[in-house]
């Protein structure tokens, strides 16, 4: 576990790391970039979100709430699984290859 | 990355084991929450996204000896995939933060019911539609690359299956 010091240290170092990044992000605002996406959002009609989620007022059948749930569900495994087992495919072919390799790099 | 925890019957690393697994099932959980607007509504969305900052922080302050390690020998040798697990890791970081920084700033919830209105900006939503997507693609990958890891302490801590003890290392 780390010491106080270092927990002191870390939490400086990732909130001063998160707020450079925060005001360089900030900036894109003010682009001409934003402004483009502002513009093609009004002359589509959109503001917001346009999530289902966000339409108040609406009822949904118990039948389409399950529907909804295990589909926002099944989507978190595609985004993540697909990618992951991709990563997985790769890593075992390269550690085999590695393996076989006479000359391995040194780990840590 | 590469831990090695040599003995897990120092009750110190036992402690820490399960602490650090501990925090990241709890990130897992609160992860899977926030990346599932549509089925647990915007409110539990955006209160979930203040919850994560907790759980998010105690994760690179547990892995923080890491961060620093690597860092300081970027330039020396290293095996290449420590190096791409280095970079991902800022890339994830990246994402995270911007995905949270525009979240708030399309707060619909959150902010409205401690008296904060805003209005909800189409290029921050954008962004933040965008960032999350493709952080939820690089989260998979980054859960790929620790696959022993949380194999190996998910048996330990969770399905509390006992095998060789010696056997419970680090992500790799």
């Amino acid at each position: 576990m780390p010491s106080l010091k270092e927990t002191a240290w870390a939490i400086v170092f990732i909130t001063l790391a998160s707020a450079i990044l925060i005001f360089a992000v900030a900036q894109l605002g003010n682009s001409g970039w934003a402004d483009s996406v502002r513009a093609d959002a009004l002359a589509g009609g959109k503001g917001g979100h346009g999530h289902a989620y966000s339409e108040t007022g609406k009822s949904f059948s118990p039948l389409i709430f399950i529907a909804i749930v295990a589909g926002s569900l099944l989507k978190i495994v595609f985004a993540l699984g697909i990618p992951g087992l991709i990563t997985l495919g790769v890593l075992r072919f390269t550690r085999r290859k590695r393996k076989r390799s006479p000359t391995v790099p040194a780990e840590n | 990355m590469t831990e090695h925890i040599a003995s897990t019957t120092d009750p110190k690393r036992i402690r820490s084991g399960h602490v650090r697994a501990g925090v990241n099932l709890a990130f897992f959980i609160c992860m899977v929450i926030v990346l599932a607007p549509n089925a647990t509504g915007i409110a539990v969305h955006e209160w979930a996204s203040f919850v994560i900052i907790i759980p998010f922080f105690a994760h690179m302050i547990m892995d923080w000896k890491w961060i620093v390690r690597t860092t300081k020998r970027l330039f020396a040798r290293m095996s290449g995939e420590r190096r791409f697990n280095y970079f991902l890791d800022w890339l994830l970081f990246f994402l995270f933060v911007v995905a949270m920084f525009t979240g708030v700033l399309i707060s619909e919830s959150a902010l409205p019911a401690i008296g904060i209105n805003i209005v909800i900006d189409p290029f921050w939503s954008k962004l933040h539609d965008t960032s999350s997507n493709i952080m939820s693609a690089v989260l998979g990958v980054h859960l790929a690359m620790h696959w022993k890891w949380i194999a190996t302490n998910v048996n330990k801590y969770i399905l509390r299956r006992s095998g060789n003890s010696q056997t419970a290392q680090g992500a790799s």
